[in-house]
């Protein structure tokens, strides 16, 4: 990979927003195609409830696709793609499958309150195995992917709707 | 040990501080003998410590011709202990003193017994962390010290990051706006997530459409010295054949925003402006992922 002259493209925000729109609106594309392969829904009941299942599809599309935009070397990508894998896994083989056991390290000498901490472990996907000083960079990482997440899709929204 | 318990029974009277303080210099000149002798000896208080490999410990024994003023062979951990012991200040580091990966650089003052200045040790894998004054100095409060200062320097990262976290100053405080700010984008996310399942279903989704409107804001966007090259360039475009493509391709002519093609020389393809005139091998590697792609966007109605 010629480096030489460019920005990693897994660090550059511009090059990420490109990868994260290509591959979110052909998750979009094939989730319409499925969704017009199936019979309309027949009454408003089942409507609503096929709107609400759209939309947890498309904001699962939304997390996959910047996940795998971002690749696998950061470890909140990592998780993001492990859940996923194992929820397609589940509901391939339709079988209870345990948890996958999160390893959570315990820094005793953290004088900062625990409740905070956690409550950020939880919102960062894999934070839960990670200790604190870690966490922070992949929240900062994160938080600049989610930005980028939440622009493209603005701008997906602003085209689609003019 | 058993002579150092004597010899404080001696001693009821003095206070603990002095007791401790002529345990300490027995000690110390009892290692200074030995060292001489054995060189490579573990001393008493060694003994106690968990020594992670015989390595770091011979490092630790081999003496610095640095040291012009003190002993050659005093480790530091010795000396640090003595400094303690100097200021005066009373901490448990008379038994414990645990081997540690942190050497450690103490400036005190100079005195008859001690050393002023320790010389770092140049090894690449010790993290050298400078112990200030009047602070504790053993491998424990060193090592979370230089956890902590590597945490604020990540915090004031995330403050830059974060809107409006500026005025925050306390870390709790700063915890605070990290986790609302995460939150609300991810309430964004859904929320934009719900708007677009509501419209998508009436359109079927081109993404040339949604590259070839990005286009010209990309093109305003990039600096007037590449503007230039960009305008005559981009618009000739190989013509590909139309490869297999999993998304489906909406061609709106109406709705197409391309510039007219021009005859050009170069043969910069369109996504390298769209992407910026500097990322074209980038662009290649990406062409080599995803093949369909470039097929894709040149497939947009421009027939």
């Amino acid at each position: 990979m010629k480096t030489a002259n460019c920005k990693n493209p897994h660090t550059n925000p511009t090059s990420i927003k490109t990868r994260f729109a290509l591959r979110f609106l052909r998750a979009i594309n094939n989730l319409n195609n499925n969704n017009n392969s199936t019979t309309p829904p027949l009454n408003s009941h089942s409507a609503a409830a096929d709107k609400r299942k759209r939309c947890r599809a498309i904001r699962a599309a939304a997390y996959a696709s910047m996940a795998s935009a971002v690749g696998p070397n950061k470890a909140w990508s990592r998780a993001v793609l492990r859940k996923i894998r194992n929820r397609m896994k589940e509901t391939i083989k339709k079988s209870t499958r345990a948890g996958t056991a999160t390893v959570r390290e315990s820094n005793p000498r953290n004088e900062l309150s625990f409740g905070q901490e956690n409550e950020l472990r939880e919102l960062v996907p894999g934070g839960e195995a990670m200790d604190f000083c870690r966490l922070l960079n992949e929240t900062g990482h994160y938080i600049q992917c989610l930005r980028a997440q939440v622009q493209v899709m603005r701008k997906i929204l602003h085209y689609s709707s003019t | 040990m058993l002579r150092f318990a004597q010899s404080s029974a001696n001693h009821m009277d003095l206070s603990v501080l002095e007791r401790q303080r002529a345990q300490l210099q027995r000690l110390y000149q009892q290692q200074q003998q030995s060292w001489h002798d054995q060189e490579n000896d573990c001393f008493d208080l060694h003994s106690v410590v968990s020594n992670s490999n015989d390595s770091s410990r011979s490092k630790a024994v081999v003496p610095k011709p640095d040291h012009q003023q003190c002993n050659s062979s005093l480790p530091r951990k010795r000396k640090a202990e003595f400094d303690v012991e100097e200021d005066g200040k009373e901490k448990g580091v008379v038994a414990e003193e645990e081997k540690s990966e942190i050497t450690m650089k103490t400036e005190r003052e100079n005195s008859s017994n001690t050393c002023s200045k320790v010389s770092e040790v140049q090894k690449p894998d010790y993290i050298h962390v400078r112990a200030r004054r009047g602070q504790a100095t053993d491998s424990h409060s060193l090592a979370e010290r230089a956890r902590r200062e590597k945490i604020s320097k990540k915090m004031k990262c995330l403050q830059d990051l974060v809107p409006g976290c500026y005025k925050v100053t306390g870390k709790a405080g700063m915890l605070d706006e990290i986790i609302n700010y995460v939150q609300s984008l991810q309430k964004q996310v859904e929320f934009l997530s719900m708007k677009l399942a509501a419209i998508n279903p009436r359109l079927d989704f081109s993404i040339d459409n949604f590259f070839a409107k990005e286009i010209p804001a990309y093109i305003a966007s990039l600096p007037a010295a590449q503007f230039e090259a960009a305008n005559s360039t981009c618009l000739q475009y190989s013509p590909m054949q139309p490869g297999p493509s999993n998304c489906s391709v909406d061609i709106a002519m109406d709705r197409s925003q391309m510039l007219p093609p021009r005859p050009g020389t170069s043969s910069l393809p369109i996504p390298e402006a769209f992407l910026d005139s500097s990322c074209i091998s980038q662009l290649q590697q990406l062409s080599g992922w995803e093949s369909d792609w470039p097929s894709s966007l040149f497939n947009a109605g421009f027939h």
